[in-house]
């Protein structure tokens, strides 16, 4: 059934309504005389519908970037350059059903992902340039949207780099382009500390792996000079600071963590304490280890009673034999500490 | 529970509403006592299970056949309301069978700070039964008078145990322990306490075998034991035999407290630590007035950041001449030393101000805190955080796991951190090492250098190079990475010329270079990071001279 296998293979491209008129034609009629390819193109179109229903969440970029580099590794790449115009169809199907596998690769992982997506908001907005403007719209902070062209801000401020730009053909049925392009801009978020938004995206940025270290530094930093001294600090925060040192594999960020929840008094969060009695019982850094302890123990000193098993780690680690010397010292610092 | 006889039944119950000066708790103001005396049926070689989380315990043990219980049950609260919510969540239960029985002070769930509740026992058991305890926090957890096997534990508050024959263990993390032997003891026992003391009384005619450990305490005795001790990474231990007996043992184990082997007949006063002098534990001591004067001076002039300890086993204001000091734990201050510095603590943070000649300290766990080194450093500690505002002729500076910062290092100097972040602040003199097995490098080079050689790697973190305007230097950075896209080389500067290769699964990004025409070699190493060298003219920072 060579005809089924072509349509089969042109579904995507079918979906997205870029087949060239008389493929999509031919298609539409095979698939209306076939049993079996209507079951697999009725699977694409609910899949298609149940993907609307999904979050806009993007796709990591290193999940994105392994992907774009296994797919370039796939096509041949020569230094003759072709006399012949390539066959667009193939290339163009090749790139939608890259689209269609990072989308639902992106909104399966992001699915499973236990951190709450950073930013939610309405999938299509103006993005203005510059924190002058006023939008009645949120402003978004997303990997990739899709903005209508009435919506762009007629003037675009200072130079801001604008790469890898794609133009997209009208496919015939309407007068519509598409221009599409990574743009790097510099964003500035101005709030209170406490304000939600300013909170969401620190929180993001401290969680976030595929950022460079750097800026988990520098926002820890930040959140550490900050919200010190905090009586009830925001709990997306030391949510987001516990799963830094729960989680993350750079151990001076996992100190840095540890100092900040340590110099934040958590109070009820009982997120930072689980993960300070973590941090003490696993991590393989004896000075993740000793900080747990110390605000383990500024806990206590502070009228904060302990659960019977965080006594007993305690007093495990006052009297483990293997465990460095000065754990255990300040283990037994700490459980004098104890006031029930 | 069903009481052996409705005539030896006596329940009384009596309210008691107390004025706010009776009550000790600070805010609460209502109270309620409740007494319970009730007599259970018990088996002489039954058991006693008595959990009691806040309260004190007495169990005395009679010639009798049953369980006496006389309990008194008090809630404390701010108001009326919270007195009503303690009465309803928190209760003693007696229950069990003749051959085991059960008291628990019960907390339901829903227990909050405005009200808090106590039971304290009062209990007369067949002296043969063996005896369970566990509180978390009272005034006294007491067994007297049993020949049946006890187990005692706790948080907070002393446990005595007087004429217990069988065998004892007793676990407490804050209390002090005692155990008074009527005869000499038969049977095996074991005490332990993370920061109490322990004190075992027994008759002078005793034999025994007395093991103790200790992390940071002493052993003291008034009898004649006859043993040694060991020094363990771990700790002290010391065993030795009363009488020439080879048993039983009678471990005595604490962690920063002391413990005595004490004759019946003699005073604590008189007892002598079992280790050589040079052995036996200062303790620490909080600081005296002066040395508080020193520290915040000291803090608020020469050291990065303040000190974490509180006391301090070994403190000096000013030591003329070459200061040499070990101990086994303990933190150390020091704010000037003359001469040379030689520190080491097996655990414990080390604060020194000034040091005008070589300094030389090693912790085996903690920090070091030290401000302007005027001679070569050599810092190094397994566990903790580094933090120097001087190397002035730069050193060594390492630690297994922690941050290492250096506000200035005025001569060659290596950085080392087995899981952590370098920040070098003024590199004034040759960087030959900075590594780090997981955390990110920070060097800024002093701006009065235009040329200076650096040798800096990082796993899994990044390398910031911070150099002034007009900087020579031949580059070579390298990036090993599994996402080539994802980790790379930023300069704000042009002319590098960059490779790639591929070196089994890892994509190795190299770029080399002559800065400004060329200077000493500047080779940056990163597995899973970035490399950024950024152009910029900072202040540099001027040390004050010394005299």
């Amino acid at each position: 059934m060579p005809e089924c296998d072509a349509v089969r293979e042109a579904m995507p491209a079918l979906l997205l309504e870029s087949l060239e008129s008389d493929l999509r034609e031919r298609s539409h009629l095979h698939i209306e005389g076939c049993e079996e390819c209507a079951l697999q193109w009725e699977n694409w179109r609910l899949t298609w519908t149940a993907m609307d229903s999904l979050h806009d969440v993007p796709v990591p970029t290193r999940l994105r970037v392994r992907f774009l580099d296994h797919v370039a590794s796939l096509t041949p790449a020569g230094t003759v350059v072709p006399m012949a115009r390539p066959r667009p169809v193939v290339r163009r199907w090749l790139a939608q059903a890259a689209a269609m596998v990072i989308l639902v690769g992106g909104s399966f992982y992001a699915g499973h992902r236990t951190i709450p997506a950073p930013v939610s908001g309405p999938k299509n907005y103006v993005t203005p340039a510059t924190v002058n403007n006023v939008s009645t719209t949120p402003f978004s902070i997303a990997e990739s949207q899709v903005v209508s062209a009435s919506q762009i801000s007629p003037d675009i401020e200072g130079r801001p780099q604008i790469r890898n730009v794609r133009f997209l053909e009208p496919d015939g049925t309407s007068e519509k382009v598409a221009i599409a392009f990574d743009m790097t801009s510099h964003v500035t978020v101005t709030g209170r500390p406490d304000e939600k938004g300013l909170v969401r995206v620190l929180s993001y940025v401290l969680q976030n792996q595929d950022h460079s270290s750097l800026s988990k530094s520098n926002a820890m930093a930040f959140v550490k000079e900050t919200y010190s001294g905090e009586t009830s600090p925001n709990p997306d925060l030391v949510r987001a600071l516990a799963n830094v040192l729960k989680n993350d594999t750079h151990e001076g960020a996992r100190i840095k963590a540890v100092e900040a929840l340590r110099s934040i008094p958590p109070g009820s969060a009982s997120a930072a304490r689980s993960a300070l009695v973590e941090a003490l019982k696993n991590d393989p850094n004896p000075a993740v280890r000793i900080k747990a302890i110390d605000a383990l123990a500024n806990l206590a000193k502070s009228g904060e009673s302990f659960d019977s098993a965080t006594v007993d780690l305690l007093r495990q680690k006052a009297g483990q034999n293997d465990e460095n010397l000065y754990v255990r010292v300040k283990a037994a610092e700490a459980l004098g500490q104890i006031n029930l | 529970m069903q009481p052996s006889s409705p005539l030896r039944i006596l329940i009384a119950c009596t309210l008691i509403l107390s004025a706010a000066g009776e009550l000790r708790a600070a805010g609460m103001k209502k109270a309620a006592t409740e007494r319970i005396v009730q007599s259970f049926p018990m088996e002489a070689n039954g058991g006693l299970v008595v959990a009691n989380p806040i309260g004190s315990v007495e169990v005395v043990g009679t010639s009798g056949n049953s369980l006496e219980v006389d309990a008194l049950w008090t809630v404390r609260a701010i108001d009326d309301k919270a007195l009503a919510d303690g009465k309803r969540l928190s209760r003693p239960q007696l229950g069990g069978t003749p051959g085991l029985r059960s008291l628990r002070s019960l907390y339901e769930p829903g227990r909050d700070r405005r009200w808090s509740a106590a039971v304290t026992y009062r209990l007369r058991v067949p002296r043969t039964v063996d005896v369970e305890i566990t509180s978390h926090s009272g005034d006294s957890l007491q067994v007297t008078n049993v020949s049946g096997n006890v187990v005692v534990k706790n948080v907070n508050g002393n446990i005595t145990l007087s004429s217990v024959i069988g065998t004892m263990r007793v676990e407490s993390i804050n209390g002090d322990i005692t155990v008074n032997y009527p005869v000499t003891p038969t049977v095996n026992a074991r005490f332990g306490t993370v920061n109490g003391d322990i004190r075992v009384v027994t008759p002078r005619n005793s034999q025994l075998v007395w093991h103790a450990e200790t992390l940071n305490g002493d052993f003291l005795t008034t009898l004649p034991v006859r043993g040694g001790f060991q020094r363990q990474d771990n700790g002290t231990v010391f065993q030795g035999s009363l009488n020439g007996a080879p048993s039983p043992f009678i471990v005595t184990s604490t962690m920063t407290g002391r413990a005595w082997l004490l004759s019946d007949t003699t005073q604590v006063a008189a007892a002598r630590s079992v280790l050589p002098r040079e052995e036996q534990p200062g303790g620490p001591i909080g600081p005296t007035p002066e040395t508080q004067q020193a520290l915040r001076r000291v803090s608020s002039t020469l050291l990065v950041q303040p000190p974490t300890a509180s006391s301090f086993v070994a403190q000096q204001n000013l030591f003329n001449g070459d200061f040499k000091f070990a101990t086994t734990v303990g933190n150390i201050f020091v704010a000037e030393v003359t001469g040379d510095a030689d520190i080491m603590t097996r655990a414990g943070e080390i604060v020194l101000g000034r040091v005008l000649g070589t300094c030389s300290v090693a912790s085996m766990g903690g920090p070091l805190n030290l401000g302007d080194i005027v001679g070569p450093l050599t810092a190094r500690t397994a566990a903790g955080d580094i933090h120097v505002r001087a190397a002035r002729r730069g050193g060594l500076v390492s630690t297994e796991g922690g941050n290492v910062q250096v506000i200035v290092a005025g001569g060659p100097i290596r950085l080392y951190s087995g899981g952590g972040d370098i920040v070098l602040r003024q590199a004034s003199g040759p960087v030959l090492q900075a590594e780090t097995k997981s955390g990110d490098i920070f060097i800024t080079i002093d701006p009065k250098l235009r040329s200076n050689p650096v040798a800096a790697v990082s796993i899994g973190g990044n390398i910031v190079l911070t150099i002034p305007p007009g900087f020579r230097a031949d580059l070579e950075l390298i990036v090993d990475t599994l996402g080539p896209e994802m980790n790379r080389i930023h300069t704000d500067f042009g002319g590098m010329s960059v490779t790639r290769e591929q070196i089994g699964p890892k994509t190795r990004i190299r770029a080399v270079g002559k800065l400004n025409g060329g200077g000493d070699r500047i080779q940056l190493t990163v597995d899973e990071g970035d490399i950024q060298i950024r152009t910029l003219n900072v202040p540099s920072i001027v040390l004050p001279a010394v005299n």
